[in-house]
C-alpha cells in the first residue's frame, strides 16, 4: 500500500492517492525533517478541497500554529482548533477550544464529540499528530484510539488526515493504522 | 522548616557526561538517515546562539572576534584537535563548523560496540558547564522548533543512548534491579558535577506523580528556565532522561512536568505525571466512544 515519494510533493502525493475517494481518511507519515512542511502542504490540500476544518493539535500550541499557517498563506477563518498542548486552564475562544494539557484519550474523545456537535460547518478533521500520543500511551491504546476516531468520522462522512512523524517508536502503530486508512502517504524529502 | 543549603554553582562537569550526551544524541538520530545532518546543523546553530546570548562568545557580527573566542573556548576544553584548520567563520561569510561534530572526537566514539582505552583514561577530565548547557539547549530547542512536543520521544531515546554509553564505559554499574540501577545513575551524575544532590519519591496510590528534589542543579536554573520561558514543554535533564529509560523497562511512561519550584538557594522541586504500563484506551473505552452521539 505504501507509495514511494519519488519526485512528487506531499500535496501531489495526497492528491494522487485520495482525489478519487469521496471522504478519504489519509494517514500522512512524515520524516521529522519535513514534518512542518508536510503538515502545511496537507492542511492546504484539505482546506482547499473540503473547506472548513477542525485541527486537533496535540503537538504545537494553537498560537504557534496559527502564526505559521497565516505566514504560509492559509486563510485564518478556515480552521477551528482543539488544543490539548497549550498550558492553560480549559477555555473556549471563537476559534479554539483549549483543553489544557490533556493526556487522557477518553477525555480527548469527549472533547472531540462535543466540538463536532458545536461546529456543524466543519468539513474535515486534521490530527497533528498521532505520534505525540506515544509519549504518554502504549501503542495498542494509540492504535485503538485512532481506529475509534476514524470510525466515528466515517459515520459522519467526514474526511480526515492523521499525521504521524516517523520515529523508531510506533512503527507497529503505523502498520495498524495503514489498514484502516484509505491512503497511506509517506513523505521523505520535500520537493 | 526546610533546611537551607548553600548554592553551589558548578563550573565544570565530567567529560564522560558530555561524551555520553553526544553519543546518545548521535545514536538517537541514526534512523533518520541522510536527514540527520539537517537536524545536527539546526542544533549546531542553536548551540552557537546560546553561547552568544549568554555572552560566552561575542556576536558573529564581529566574525574574527567570534571565531577567536569560540576557538579559545574549545581549545581550553580539549576540543582543539577537532576544530577545522581553516575555520570558515574567520572569513565571516560561510557557515561555522558544526559544534556537535567538533565535540564528538573520533577517539571517544564507540568502535564496534567497545570503547578505546583512551575514553576510559579521560574519565577524570572536566569540561566547562557552559558547553554542556550549550549542547542541552541546542538539542532541546532544535527539537522543539522542528517537532514540538513529540521531540520528547527523541530526547527519551537520547537517554537510552546515554545509559548504554555509561554502562559500556563502566561509569555506571549494571544491575537488573531498576532501583539499584537508578541509584547508580544518580551517584554518577552527582559525582560528575551535575547537581549537589538528587532525591526522588513517588506520590499517589497507585503512584501517579514522580517528585524530584535537587540541590544546586545548574540545568534547571539555566537551560530549563530558558526553554520554559521560550514556550517549550520539553524536558532534557540528562539525569531524568537516563532515569526515564530505566523506568521505561518497567513499563512506566513520564508525562508533563506540572509543578516546578526553583529557589534562589539552588533547591529545585519538580513534579511530573507518571503513567503505568496498563492500556489507557481499552475496548470498553472504544465502545463507549462509538456510542456517543454527535
Amino acid at each position: 500500500m505504501e507509495r514511494s515519494h519519488g519526485p512528487l510533493s506531499v500535496r501531489e502525493l495526497i492528491d494522487k492517492q485520495a482525489s478519487s475517494i469521496e471522504n478519504p481518511v489519509v494517514l500522512l507519515s512524515v520524516n521529522p525533517v519535513v514534518y512542518q512542511e508536510g503538515v502545511m502542504s496537507a492542511i492546504k490540500y484539505f482546506s482547499e478541497r473540503f473547506g472548513m476544518g477542525l485541527y486537533i493539535t496535540l503537538n504545537k500550541p494553537y498560537a504557534v500554529l496559527q502564526g505559521a499557517f497565516e505566514k504560509g498563506g492559509l486563510a485564518p477563518g478556515n480552521l477551528v482548533y482543539l488544543d490539548s498542548i497549550t498550558n492553560t486552564p480549559e477555555r473556549r475562544t471563537e476559534s479554539c477550544n483549549y483543553l489544557g494539557r490533556m493526556r487522557e484519550l477518553t477525555d480527548l474523545c469527549i472533547a472531540l464529540v462535543k466540538m463536532m456537535s458545536e461546529e456543524k460547518e466543519v468539513k474535515f478533521v486534521f490530527v497533528d499528530s498521532v505520534s505525540t500520543l506515544l509519549i504518554y500511551n502504549d501503542s495498542k491504546s494509540v492504535a485503538r484510539f485512532c481506529h475509534s476516531v476514524t470510525e466515528k468520522l466515517r459515520s459522519m462522512s467526514l474526511p480526515a488526515a492523521l499525521v504521524f512523524v516517523e520515529m523508531e517508536e510506533g512503527k507497529d502503530v503505523v502498520a495498524q493504522m495503514a489498514q484502516f486508512c484509505d491512503a497511506y502517504v509517506k513523505a521523505g524529502e520535500l520537493k | 522548616m526546610s533546611r537551607r543549603v548553600p548554592d553551589v554553582t558548578y563550573k565544570k562537569i565530567d567529560r564522560t557526561a558530555m561524551d555520553a550526551l553526544l553519543h546518545g544524541l548521535l545514536k538517537s538520530l541514526e534512523y533518520v538517515g541522510e536527514q540527520r545532518q539537517v537536524i545536527l546543523d539546526r542544533m549546531g546553530s542553536m548551540m552557537l546562539q546560546y553561547l552568544v546570548e549568554t555572552g560566552t562568545v561575542p556576536s558573529p557580527d564581529s566574525p574574527r572576534e567570534f571565531a577567536r573566542s569560540l576557538r579559545r573556548l574549545l581549545i581550553k576544553n580539549g576540543y582543539g584537535p577537532r576544530i577545522p584548520l581553516q575555520s570558515k567563520t574567520v572569513q565571516g561569510n560561510h557557515t561555522p563548523p558544526n559544534l556537535v561534530e567538533i565535540l564528538t572526537p573520533m577517539d571517544r566514539q564507540l568502535v564496534g560496540g567497545a570503547f578505546p582505552k583512551s575514553s576510559v583514561s579521560r574519565g577524570k577530565e572536566k569540561v566547562d558547564w557552559v558547553l554542556y548547557e550549550m549542547v542541552l539547549y541546542g538539542m532541546t530547542k532544535a527539537l522543539d522548533d522542528q517537532l514540538g512536543v513529540q521531540g520528547q520521544l527523541i530526547l527519551d531515546r537520547i537517554g537510552t543512548g546515554m545509559l548504554d554509553y555509561l554502562l559500556e564505559l563502566g561509569a555506571i554499574e549494571r544491575s537488573d534491579d531498576p532501583k539499584i540501577l537508578v541509584q547508580s545513575v544518580i551517584d554518577y551524575f552527582v559525582k560528575a558535577g551535575y547537581a549537589k544532590s538528587f532525591r526522588y519519591e513517588l506520590e499517589g496510590a497507585p503512584p501517579d506523580t514522580f517528585v524530584s528534589r535537587y540541590e544546586s542543579a545548574r540545568y534547571y536554573t539555566t537551560v530549563f528556565r530558558r526553554i520554559r520561558k521560550e514556550g517549550s514543554a520539553l524536558l532534557s535533564c540528562p539525569l531524568c532522561l537516563v532515569g526515564h529509560s530505566i523506568w521505561a523497562t518497567q513499563g512506566w511512561k513520564f508525562g508533563d512536568v506540572f509543578e516546578v519550584r526553583i529557589k534562589s538557594d539552588g533547591q529545585v522541586l519538580i513534579k511530573s505525571k507518571v503513567y503505568p504500563s496498563t492500556e489507557r484506551f481499552t475496548e470498553k473505552d472504544a465502545l463507549r466512544f462509538s456510542q456517543m452521539k454527535v
